[in-house]
């Protein structure tokens, strides 16, 4: 360790030392000389004689200085210099090599960064592992998550023993907030303890405390809000707001985590001394969050308040009987949704890295053999394999060292971009995903060791040739070793065989998007707009005053230049809406939870005809289909199928049961069915039909109002006039927003086309690497032919015939490596299954409507990548024909 | 190449074992201690700076010897070694295991 130190000084001070080391030699001299002139030599002679006598001084120097720095390291940098000399003379190798190996490691780090922030990493919380999600599941095999009362909560709180704390989270409304503007924001109320259970970091002003709650006139405010509208003022405490026309007071800002539910512009905290959030049936907390004691099992914590459940339901027989408790861990239930589209693209970023691998070993490979010449006079020189070895090693290193530093640059890059350019949804903590470093490390050494290991594996196949063979015909033969031929056509045949994997994926996801372009939505989507408002305050108070806001509304909108018709519902198709349980009355009745669920959707009469959407049988709302009248209601073709088959629904009842406590929704009774409309995507692009339950606006309003318009004009240009509009059917209302119909089919696809965006690009550079690999390899060996070539072409061989002997070549290269891909291809199907779709072989996560095999993409991917391959080999075809055979038999 | 370049065959670390011993009487410098070892083996041992001064830095960095600059007796700046604690050990272990080695040759050259 001393030594270390020593040896560490030495090198601060190495100038110092050379000097007193010469110093220290002169005067050895000099007391030489000074001893043979006491002997009687005169003085110039015993200078001399001296200087005789010392020898090689460099060399003592050198040997003294070595005592310092081991030789090794001198020897380091020579193959430091000598190797980056080497790339410098050869450009197209180190550019081609330098960014194959950087891409792979980008597209590697990239993607795993991305899957393990999404599927891995904890959550950013202080223990984030005993943050739960407690829910309450209704009876029967699906059970429906159900609202749990205020009272349920402070009851499991006080004596549930697993938990730090318990915490309600009540529903979250659109409000209007008054700060000069209307803004709508989104608020949610809780109990002040969940503050204190999810450790939100607080970013100004403080967390509410006791005295704050009765009234629920305090709140605290989201990051994303506090910069947006108070700009982020730090002195925001104290600060009064009008929400839906009530004074609220702002105490603090917390940053909460994106993605994760729970972050909401205003929390409003809940007073549990109110009445309303007493009530053994109120419907306080959409979810109830806890904080698990340090060392408490979760399923022990969750048996002990499935006891305390029970308990509570028989003391309360009219409440929750039946109900189940379910407690999962928070990162669990805010996990992706479907998280295969990560592991599929991980794997394929892998196939990319091991193509990237593949690509440079076949490069150093050649390089290798080109260079064997240099290595048999090397050798002939006396030069040691371990020397040689060494030196290649570095040379490795110095390939790998700037293809790591550009690939963890193009990393941070993509990750910028990822982080802003995600779709909406495509990942849950898409804004915050950090550069791993860990897998930066696994992808490093992957390249490094790629780039190390055949830079010198070769060398040791090269040092069995006998020097006189290689040296004795300049090399010209050296490639043609069969060993070498064999492992560079495997290492080619892989690469193609790795792009045509690829490359299939890359055409499954582009026919799957086609596809999905083309899905029939059973609605007109050119020329519409949707209009979302949402009513709310003091003055909206009943389903009287949303109807009137949404006839206004409509009204208004209907009066601008250019729009044809409009008309009010509760959500826009493709919006999504609330799910209801229902029952046939006249039929035996399933079992509490298990009822047939259906979407619930209200419109006006219009709605149908301003869409397009075909009613199949029985009739459309009319105007009579009003707040008093009989209570109707629409299905769709599927509904229609599944509970009445071989019926016709129109003039059935059908019974809304009351046990989703849904806020407006869930208003039980019968309706007797008129009509039976076309089945349209509900959701999403790639949806499976499900059952759609439509009622009457008039007989059912929501303070959720979407206007769709059919217009004359481009839809888009539109768009200002229609907002200004709607905004004038009550200022202090806001307009959530106004865009045409195709743009949201168009974002509903987002998540496809950005599946397609990754797997392109992924295919794209594979492709490009592996015209590389073939054009490098292919050249390679036409010139290793050259002579072969000369030599027929002397003995009367046309052009054409040698010609196609080089493409030959390439063709069986090209083919074995097509082959390969297509079993790779097969046997990944196979593995796979139908892990790519949500419904085997029709809808999906990631794939639509096409098979895991489709032959025709295959095909396809198939025949460009053979075309490719081809083409690459053009150049070193052409080559081989223009060979002069007086200019190579010369050579001889 | 000079005479002095051309040192009797010494056995491997014996060099560092007589330049400590030849410390021990007070510091030297590199002319001094070569000088010395001349002088003590009466024209054997004839250390050639090419041996002497890597060995000399080879002592400092293993910390046995102290060099530090002075003037010699003809008035020239010499560098002055002086052997430290540790150098006296080491010297100690390694004459033990000299004269053990020593010992052994010379048992080997009567008896075999």
């Amino acid at each position: 360790m001393l030594k270390l130190l020593r040896r560490a000084a030495f090198w601060m001070h190495s100038r110092r030392h050379a000097d007193d080391l010469a110093a220290e030699l002169e005067h050895h001299r000099a007391e030489g000389q000074s001893a043979l002139e006491a002997g009687g030599v005169s003085p110039a002679d015993a200078a001399a004689l001296s200087r005789r006598a010392m020898g090689n001084v460099a060399l003592a120097r050198e040997d003294a200085r070595g005592v310092w720095i081991a030789p090794a390291f001198d020897a380091l940098r020579r193959d430091v210099t000598y190797g980056v000399r080497g790339l410098r003379r050869d450009p197209g190798f180190a550019i081609v090599a330098i960014v194959t190996l950087a891409l792979g490691v980008a597209t590697t780090t990239t993607v795993f960064s991305v899957a393990d922030s999404e599927l891995w990493r904890p959550l950013p919380f202080p223990a984030g592992d005993r943050l739960v999600v407690i829910s309450s599941r209704g009876p029967g095999v699906n059970g429906a998550y159900d609202y749990v009362s205020g009272a349920d909560v402070l009851d499991w709180r006080a004596m549930a023993h697993g938990f730090d704390d318990i915490g309600a989270v009540g529903r979250t409304d659109r409000r209007v907030m008054r700060t000069g503007t209307s803004e709508s924001v989104r608020v949610t109320s809780v109990t002040a303890t969940v503050f204190s259970i999810m450790g939100w970091p607080v970013l100004a002003g403080r967390l509410p405390e006791r005295g704050d709650e009765p009234g629920g006139q305090t709140a605290v405010i989201g990051e994303r809000v506090w910069r947006r509208l108070f700009s982020g003022d730090p002195a925001i405490a104290g600060r009064t707001v009008t929400v839906d026309g009530q004074p609220i007071t702002i105490v603090g800002v917390v940053k909460t985590v994106d993605g994760l539910g729970y972050d909401a512009d205003f929390f409003e905290v809940i007073d549990p001394s109110s009445p309303e959030f007493r009530n053994r049936n109120g419907l306080a907390a959409t979810s109830v969050i806890g904080r698990l004691r340090a060392g408490i099992d979760m399923t022990a914590a969750r048996s002990d308040l499935q006891a305390i459940a029970s308990r509570i339901a028989d003391e309360y027989p009219d409440g929750r009987t039946g109900h189940t408790i379910e407690v999962q861990r928070l990162a669990d239930y805010y996990a992706l949704f479907n998280p295969r589209p990560l592991y599929f693209f991980l794997g394929a970023s892998a196939v990319l890295l091991l193509l990237a691998c593949t690509n440079v070993a076949n490069l150093l490979l050649a390089r290798a053999l080109n260079r064997r010449r240099e290595f048999a006079i090397r050798g002939a020189l006396g030069g040691g394999l371990g020397t040689l070895v060494r030196q290649l090693i570095v040379e490795g290193a110095v390939l790998a060292a700037p293809a790591c530093t550009l690939g963890l640059l193009l990393t941070a890059w993509a990750l910028a971009l990822v982080r802003t350019r995600f779709p909406p949804g495509y990942v849950q903590r898409g804004t915050q995903i950090p550069l791993d470093g860990r897998v930066a490390l696994f992808a490093i050494a992957v390249t490094a060791a790629t780039a190390i290991v055949f830079g010198f594996v070769p060398v040791l196949f090269a040092r069995r040739v006998d020097l006189n063979v290689t040296l004795g015909d300049g090399g010209r033969t050296a490639g043609r070793a069969p060993g070498h031929r064999r492992l560079r056509d495997a290492l080619l045949t892989a690469q193609i065989a790795l792009t045509l994997m690829l490359l299939f994926g890359a055409g499954l996801f582009l026919r799957s998007y086609l596809l999905l372009t083309h899905v029939p939505l059973g609605f007109e989507t050119g020329r519409r707009i949707v209009v979302n408002l949402v009513v709310s305050g003091p003055r909206y108070t009943g389903e009287a005053q949303w109807l009137a806001y949404a006839r206004d509304a409509v009204a208004r909108i209907r009066a601008v230049p250019g729009v044809a018709e409009a008309a009010a519902a509760s959500s826009a198709p493709l919006e999504s809406g609330p799910l209801i349980h229902f029952v046939v009355p006249d039929r035996p009745r399933p079992p509490a939870g298990d009822e047939p669920r259906g979407l619930l959707r209200t419109m006006e009469p219009d709605y149908f005809r301003t869409l397009g959407i075909r009613i199949v049988r029985g009739r459309a709302f009319t105007l009579a289909d009003a707040a008093g009248s009989p209570r109707v209601a629409m299905v769709n073709e599927t509904l229609a199928r599944t509970i009445f088959p071989g019926e016709d629904p129109v003039g059935r009842t059908i019974e809304i049961t009351p046990r989703t406590r849904a806020a407006w929704a869930d208003r039980p009774g019968r309706l007797t069915i008129v009509g039976v409309l076309a089945d349209i995507k509900q959701v999403d692009v790639h949806e499976i039909a499900f059952n759609e339950v439509s009622l009457p606006f008039a007989q059912r309003p929501s303070p959720l109002i979407t206007v769709i318009a059919r217009v004359n004009v481009d839809p888009g240009a539109i768009v200002p006039a229609a907002r200004a509009a709607a905004a004038a059917a009550d200022p202090s209302l806001p307009v959530r927003r106004v865009v045409p119909l195709e743009s949201m089919v168009s974002s509903s696809l987002a998540g496809a086309r950005f599946n397609l965006l990754l797997i392109t690009s992924f295919a794209s550079v594979a492709l490009l690497m592996a015209c590389v690999g073939v054009y490098g390899s292919m050249s390679r060996a036409v010139g290793e032919r050259r002579r072969e070539f000369g030599v027929r072409v002397a003995l009367g061989a046309s052009r054409r015939s040698i010609v196609s002997a080089a493409f030959a070549q390439a063709c069986r290269t090209a083919a074995s490596g097509v082959a390969a891909g297509l079993f790779g291809v097969f046997v990944i199907a196979r593995v796979l299954g139908n892990a790519l779709y949500l419904v085997a072989g029709k809808h999906g996560g990631l794939l639509y409507g096409v098979g895991m095999t489709d032959p025709l993409v295959v095909g396809l991917a198939g025949s460009i990548l053979l075309v490719v391959a081809i083409a690459a080999t053009a150049v070193p075809a052409r080559a081989a024909a223009r060979v002069d055979p007086l200019i190579t038999l010369r050579a001889e | 190449m000079g005479l002095t370049n051309q040192p009797p065959d010494l056995l491997p670390g014996t060099l560092d074992l007589l330049i400590l011993r030849t410390l021990v009487a007070g510091p030297l410098h590199g002319y001094g201690i070569a000088e010395r070892l001349k002088i003590l083996s009466q024209d054997v041992l004839q250390v050639g700076e090419s041996s002497l001064y890597p060995a000399l830095q080879r002592l400092l960095l293993n910390g046995w010897v102290k060099g530090e600059w002075g003037a010699s007796e003809n008035n020239r700046r010499a560098r002055y070694y002086t052997l430290t604690a540790a150098g006296r050990k080491r010297l100690g272990a390694e004459r033990a295991e000299f004269e053990r080695l020593v010992f052994a040759i010379q048992r080997v050259l009567e008896m075999a």
